[in-house]
């Protein structure tokens, strides 16, 4: 009869040696033996295979376990199949049955311990914390013939089979600890939560597998990058002790166990050699015990202490095992990362060529790999744009760091009257369809009639509004054409700005800029409408009207230099220089400038601020021109400028 | 790392291991080694044996005898014989007595039934037998067999036999346990002594447990430890109502002193049948002489039988 059993689950030993947190090789991370908190380096998925021959009396070969890994951003999760983890022991009962012939005939049992499944899951809070759970499924398959004695007409016996099959999960909590690239640490539990059927029938009760709550606790120290040395302890009394060395892509490692239920004290040891390629990491290793495996086992030792682990028992044999690792990122790798962004401009959603034309933001980024890169930066303003906007394609070096551009695009159909504090997502693509690196930093969205005060700038007020000019001036025009009809051609220009000024100046007032908080631009429209404004909003209104008729326009910026700056306007009247009698005979009131075929051209200074009539305005426009940018060298020493429209 | 950035490759990476796993899976595979443990229990043993295979016929012809002999007498070699026996009855109430006795078959007439089966062979007095000096009787040797259901009985013969203590019968004779009994036989004219080394006296103990009604109803058997190897425990049933007793099973076992009968031997027992069961246990010392001319079993053997009520 079998009346004693002691038999303990699984404890830390793994078939590939012990190798610490393993920071070279993702093979070991597979154990959940010495990883119980799933700690793993895997970027995306993980594939293990682990297949080995068992020398018993007979040499057989096994899949001991499938493994299948998932990382996902800072969690991960396993699971693995391990068909090999198991251990059955046949013996006699005790009980024999006479038969007729009066041999004995003995009654055998078959008790089976199997570890089936498991599934891990970890969360790397930073990257020295890493706390996660496994979980592991094991049956026990229990067999026991018996004899009955059948009272009929004839007294018999019959050989019966009592069987009982037991699952049971368990679950175990660790946590690992890197204190830096020598020293790193391990704590987990070893049977914390147990759950699953109980044996029914009490033969059985005393041969499951026991839980006892224990802990192991591992240290792992790097003392040189090509040598590691870990050691882990439980308080089943048991520990390991390895030693791993690193030359390249190969790597040996020796693991010494104790386990206090084997002989010798050092019971055994798992030499390994590894390989680590691009795609794959092989192991081969073997598990070597000092005592003999092959000898008899008398039922009396099992009966007394069991076995306390089911790969790794007095009764396991000597292996040899590969295992195959495949390591499948779908993530492309990062090859680029931002340093820093650094916005440059505001966003003045009018200057819509602007940012096409200048950048409104760098980032400093840097290149991770070995290889020349080639960036595409993008970015994206939110509220402004639906879609990321592509910046130009810029080579980096091999571990160098660039400095990159981006440049935005605000559609014209953007509008907001008042500014916005926004976020920009910046973005860094090299090769997937998945940015390598992205930063978000904030940005200030302008209103449509903000400006920066660069007079340069205000020639997007002056296109934006041009449809609302054409139609304006159109208007004016055909209520003047009996005018415009009977002047010479060469005039034209001249008289439609002329006409356009008396039209444009009937109803408006000069107001020095009506918001104070800032520089403000009104568009036409809105000059017309309000029927007044400072001397931007006039020029941008008379350039707007006069370049919706075709008449080139350019604003003469007249600096600040510590007065307060002013912006008037000039046109181009396409008179040649010997038609200039034909609108005046002062030499001071006109300009001669090249047009882009060479030709010289008769351009008007208009001081559009002037309010009374066309002459007056053109004669402020002169002398001021004449003074501040001809006789003071204004456009010689950069005071004043000339900004053509187009 | 291998980097794939096609999702197509990496179901085609996929869809390779998976195939590659599953061949494996196929034609890879063995079971790990069991491991075989051999039997070097010295704790349980029980081998078990029916003796009593029809329960409705108490003149069954088993060969079993108050001697512990047990072996059909179709195989039964010569015999001496030595029996130390004690009978508790329920009353707890122990008698003892002595018994001794040898048989010696003539090989060439057999005794067949109408069957022409083979029931036993003649038995023959070839002249004077002692034990201890102690001149043993004669007397008949006759069993009972049933025939196409015909109870029928058959004398074998003589043996030689001496029974004491019991049923008032006062034969100075003694078995002495744990000693030598000497044995002499005149075998037609020639002088035939040895000395036959008896066992420990065994005095056991029956405690039975749990309930029928549940199934569980076992019985925990002790007795002192002795000097043999194993000791046979035969279990009986004592037919209702008469003072007949049948044994039903055998069981050896370890000299270890403990046994538990489980409950599925207990609770077969048919109660409507049987009132008592005897729980008869024998320590013996067993030598069997097997030669082309001639064998000879000696055996000597201590025994005690206990009745209990069955529950």
């Amino acid at each position: 009869m079998i009346t004693n059993g002691s038999i303990l689950s699984q404890s830390s030993f793994g078939l590939n040696g012990y190798w610490g947190l393993s920071l070279n090789f993702n093979t070991p991370l597979y154990s959940y033996e010495s990883n119980i908190s799933n700690y793993s380096h895997l970027e995306d998925w993980g594939f293990s295979f682990l297949y080995g021959a068992e020398f018993s009396k007979s040499t057989n070969t096994n899949i001991y376990s499938i493994s299948l890994a998932k990382t996902l951003e800072k969690h991960n999760l396993s699971t693995r199949f391990t068909p090999g983890y198991q251990k059955e022991f046949i013996f006699n009962t005790g009980e024999s049955i006479i038969v007729e012939d009066t041999s004995a005939q003995s009654l055998t049992a078959n008790f089976t311990y199997k570890e089936l499944f498991g599934i891990g899951y970890s969360y790397k809070f930073t990257d020295q914390f890493n706390a996660g759970a496994t979980f592991r499924f094991f049956t026990q398959d229990f067999s026991q013939e018996i004899v009955t004695p059948i009272f009929e007409d004839t007294l018999y016996l019959v050989r019966d089979t009592q069987e009982e099959k037991i699952n049971f999960w368990k679950a175990d909590i660790g946590v690992n600890y890197i204190l830096n690239e020598y020293l790193n640490f391990s704590l987990a539990s070893i049977n914390l939560l147990n759950f699953g059927e109980k044996a029914e029938n009490s033969n059985f009760e005393q041969f499951e597998i026991k839980r006892d709550l224990a802990a192991l606790f591992g240290v792992n120290v790097t003392p040189i990058n090509s040598l590691a040395v870990n050691f882990i302890y439980e308080t089943t009394s048991s520990y390991q002790m390895s030693l791993n060395g690193y030359l390249g892509d190969l790597a040996l490692g020796l693991t010494l166990f104790h386990d206090k239920y084997q002989e010798p004290t050092i019971a055994g040891m798992v030499p390994t050699i590894s390989y680590k390629g691009e795609i794959f990491e092989l192991f081969l290793s073997g598990v070597k015990y000092f005592s003999d495996r092959k000898k008899d086992f008398g039922v009396t030792g099992f009966l007394e202490n069991g076995i306390t682990n089911i790969i790794n028992n007095p009764y396991s044999f000597d292996k040899v095992l590969l295992t195959v690792s495949i390591n499948i990122n779908t993530i492309a790798k990062k090859s680029v990362e931002f340093i820093d962004v650094q916005v440059v401009k505001d966003i003045y959603p009018t200057f819509t060529d602007n940012y096409i034309d200048y950048p409104f933001a760098y980032a400093e980024i840097v290149n991770l790999t070995d290889e020349y890169v080639n960036v595409k930066p993008m970015a994206r303003i939110e509220g402004v744009n639906e879609e990321n906007i592509q910046s130009p394609i810029s080579s980096i070096a091999p571990y160098d760091t660039a400095k990159v551009p981006f440049y935005i695009i605000v559609p014209e159909t953007y509008v907001s009257d008042k500014a916005v504090l926004s976020y920009a997502d910046f973005y860094l693509f090299v090769l997937s369809e998945q940015p390598d690196d992205q930063f978000q930093k904030a940005v200030l969205i302008n209103s449509n009639n903000s400006w920066d005060g660069r007079v340069s700038n205000l020639q997007y007020f002056i296109k934006k509004d041009l449809e609302f000019s054409i139609n304006y001036s159109k208007a004016v025009l055909s209520r003047n054409k009996t005018l415009l009809d009977t002047l010479h051609n060469e005039l034209e220009d001249f008289y439609k700005a002329k006409i356009l000024f008396y039209e444009f100046i009937k109803h408006l007032t000069y107001i020095s800029d009506p918001r104070a908080s800032g520089e403000y631009v009104q568009f036409p429209n809105e000059t017309i409408e309000l029927k007044g404004g400072d001397c931007d909003d006039l020029s941008v209104c008379y350039s707007s009207l006069l370049e919706s008729v075709g008449i080139q326009t350019a604003l003469v910026d007249y600096k600040a230099n510590g007065k307060v700056r002013h912006v008037n306007v000039l046109f181009n009247t396409k008179l040649v220089p010997g038609q200039a009698k034909l609108i005046t005979n002062n030499d001071t009131k006109y300009f001669i400038r090249e047009s882009f075929d060479g030709k010289d051209e008769i351009w008007l200074p208009v001081e559009v601020t002037s309010l009374t009539n066309f002459e007056t305005a053109w004669s402020l426009g002169s002398e001021k021109f004449n003074k501040e940018a001809i006789n003071d060298l204004g456009i010689v020493k950069g005071k004043v400028a000339i900004i053509d429209i187009y | 790392m291998f980097n794939l950035n096609l999702h197509k490759e990496m179901k085609k990476l996929i869809t390779y291991l998976f195939i590659f796993t599953l061949l494996f899976l196929f034609f890879a595979c063995d079971k790990p080694a069991p491991t075989e443990l051999i039997d070097d229990s010295l704790e349980e043993l029980a081998e078990y044996e029916i003796l009593g295979k029809d329960i409705n016929d108490e003149f069954y012809s088993n060969g079993f005898d108050t001697s512990g002999v047990t072996q059909n007498l179709n195989r039964l070699p010569n015999l001496i014989s030595l029996s130390g026996i004690k009978v508790t009855e329920v009353n707890s109430k122990t008698d003892e007595f002595s018994f001794a006795q040898a048989i010696f078959f003539d090989r060439s007439k057999p005794i067949f039934d109408s069957n022409n089966r083979l029931l036993a062979y003649h038995t023959f007095l070839p002249g004077f037998v002692r034990f201890d000096r102690h001149l043993a009787n004669t007397v008949p040797f006759r069993i009972w067999y049933r025939d196409n259901g015909v109870l029928k009985d058959t004398l074998l013969g003589g043996k030689y036999q001496i029974f004491s203590g019991r049923h008032g019968n006062m034969h100075q004779y003694r078995h002495g346990h744990n000693s030598l009994i000497n044995f002499r036989l005149n075998f037609f004219g020639q002088e035939i002594s040895f000395d036959i080394p008896t066992p420990r006296e065994i005095t056991g103990n029956v405690e039975l447990q749990g309930n029928r009604n549940n199934g569980d109803l076992r019985a925990v058997l002790r007795w002192d430890r002795g000097n043999t190897e194993t000791v046979n425990i035969i279990i009986g049933g004592r037919v209702r109502n008469r003072d007949n007793v049948m044994p039903l099973y055998q069981v050896r076992t370890k000299d270890d002193g403990r046994l538990v009968v489980p409950p599925r031997f207990i609770n077969q027992i048919p109660v409507q049948h049987f009132d008592k069961i005897v729980f008869t246990f024998i320590r013996r010392f067993e030598r069997t002489f097997d030669d082309a001319n001639n064998d000879l079993r000696v055996s000597s053997q201590s025994i005690h039988s206990i009745v209990v009520n069955l529950p």
